[in-house]
């Protein structure tokens, strides 16, 4: 099977703050990846570098052999942890961007699944809630039929019912074989669909292990993470 | 892809900027109007916002040729167009055209504007339009011969389009450089320095090339003939630097395939 994601002695700094300290990891295709750990510990860096957000950095990435450009780009559908879209757009015009530059852009599914999430085709992005620009920016990775998704906090700061909306529609999505990076410090909700864990933390590997039925070994993920990532809250 | 790139950055950036040119469309038809109907308060208050217009339309449009490039790539917008799968190059090619564009179309909009209102002036005293293009046609006098009129409004055309070329060039250069690691933490005050500075750098370098390196085009009988002299004003008249010129465009391409590998290999996306 081939490698998806390839990345041999990786660093990255931030000035004097070493974010990534020499990792090294490389996962077949058609996983769903854990990337887990606390905040600040680097995994929205990592995903900036495996996207091609971030080029100043010492090591190798390849993303399917290739190195983070324009070929690792097209087979890449990378949700952000942020609000990315244009405002002067409407979610039609969103739709027609990505199927403008993307060839496994299901155009017709998106327009389908406007609806179904109930956002207005002709409203402005700047228009709409929070929880609207989620929905849409959601809609736009998931009617690609990429080989790499790279999810950056899907979860992160929303309630447990938008929680279970947002992994549903990932899920009920995306392409049997593609192969999921999911970034997030919420373990409890998505332990379950890992097959992978890779726990990062004062910018090392501290965890890289095969998950079975959200356990790894006798563990569950989540004591794992507690046990791993404990000293972070630690006061003594 | 380029030309997709291209489609985007014209609705792109469209938005920012037609809303001056709609003001200007219906300026000049209420100032058309008032012609007909001779309501002399619309007619002089028209004039009025044309001018202004003609201003703030060049203004505008470099206003939002600077916003629309920062936020397009080192905003939260650069999520998206730094992981579409184009080269940067051509991200960096496709902004540029679009700038040049609609640079050079509020250039035009706003002569266009200055000469009508000339006409309009001219013909509001009385005056017809052969008079007052024999008037206008003094600003070429000391010039010899029709044929060097022409042909210096013709390098007067391609100087346009050096100028805004080298000027996109300083903008994005300006920009993306505070945008790396080095510059990002002072903020996007440090684009304005580095505009200044290169802006500054770029004319002492090309006083001192036209000054030791005296190439220049001079109006003579037969039209512009090329001479080896840095007075500027030739015996028969205007002369233009070409010394200069031909660094701009040099140095243009430089600032541009800078900004082309910054954005490649130095930019962090916040």
């Amino acid at each position: 099977m081939s490698k998806i994601i390839q990345v041999k002695n990786l660093s990255k700094s931030y000035g004097s703050h070493r974010v990534l300290e020499n990792i090294s990891f490389e996962y077949d295709a058609g996983q769903c990846i854990g990337l887990l750990g606390p905040n600040g510990c680097g995994k929205t860096t990592l995903i900036k570098i495996l996207t091609g957000l971030i080029n100043d950095y010492e090591g190798e990435v390849l993303i399917n052999g290739q190195k983070p450009g324009v070929q690792s780009k097209a087979l890449v559908a990378y949700l952000p942890e942020k609000s990315y879209l244009p405002d002067w757009m409407r979610a039609v015009d969103t739709i027609r961007y990505l199927s403008d530059f993307y060839r496994d852009f299901d155009t017709e599914k998106a327009m389908k699944m406007l609806e179904t999430f109930q956002l207005p085709a002709k409203q402005k992005v700047k228009s709409m809630s929070k929880g609207m620009q989620e929905k849409l920016q959601l809609l736009l990775v998931v009617c690609r039929n990429a080989e790499l998704y790279i999810l950056d906090e899907p979860i992160g700061g929303v309630d447990p019912a938008a929680r279970a909306f947002i992994l549903d529609t990932i899920f009920s999505n995306l392409p049997a074989d593609s192969t999921t990076l999911i970034s997030t410090h919420l373990i409890h909700d998505v332990e379950g669909i890992f097959n992978r864990a890779l726990m990062i933390g004062n910018g090392r590997i501290l965890k890289n292990e095969p998950v079975k039925n959200g356990r790894i070994g006798e563990n569950t993920i989540e004591d794992i993470f507690k046990e791993v990532f404990g000293y972070v809250w630690q006061v003594n | 892809m380029f030309g997709k790139l291209i489609k985007n950055e014209f609705k792109s950036t469209a938005h920012s900027v037609m809303y001056i040119y709609l003001a200007a469309v219906i300026t000049i038809a209420m100032m058309l109007l008032s012609y007909s109907v001779k309501l002399k308060w619309i007619s002089t208050l028209s004039t009025v916002a044309l001018m202004l217009i003609s201003v703030i339309a060049v203004i505008i449009t470099l206003v939002a040729v600077i916003s629309g490039f920062y936020k397009s790539l080192y905003g939260a917008q650069g999520y998206l167009s730094f992981t579409l799968p184009v080269k940067s190059g051509e991200l960096l090619a496709s902004k540029a055209l679009v700038s040049f564009v609609w640079i050079l179309l509020s250039y035009i909009i706003a002569v266009s504007i200055w000469i009508g209102i000339y006409f309009y002036a001219a013909a509001k005293i009385g005056q017809d339009r052969i008079t007052a293009i024999k008037e206008l046609m003094k600003a070429f006098q000391g010039i010899p011969g029709e044929k060097a009129i022409k042909q210096m409004l013709i390098f007067l055309g391609i100087m346009v389009f050096v100028q805004i070329t080298v000027l996109i060039s300083q903008i994005y250069f300006s920009i993306t450089l505070a945008n790396t690691r080095v510059f990002q933490k002072y903020g996007m005050i440090t684009a304005l320095f580095i505009f200044f500075a290169v802006y500054i750098v770029m004319q002492i370098l090309a006083m001192l090339l036209t000054t030791y390196v005296p190439v220049t085009l001079s109006a003579t009988q037969d039209g512009l003939a090329v001479s080896f002299s840095n007075n500027m004003m030739s015996m028969d008249g205007i002369a233009f630097g070409l010394t200069g010129t031909v660094f701009q465009i040099l140095a243009a391409a430089g600032l541009f395939t800078a900004t082309s590998y910054l954005m490649k290999h130095k930019i962090n996306v916040k």
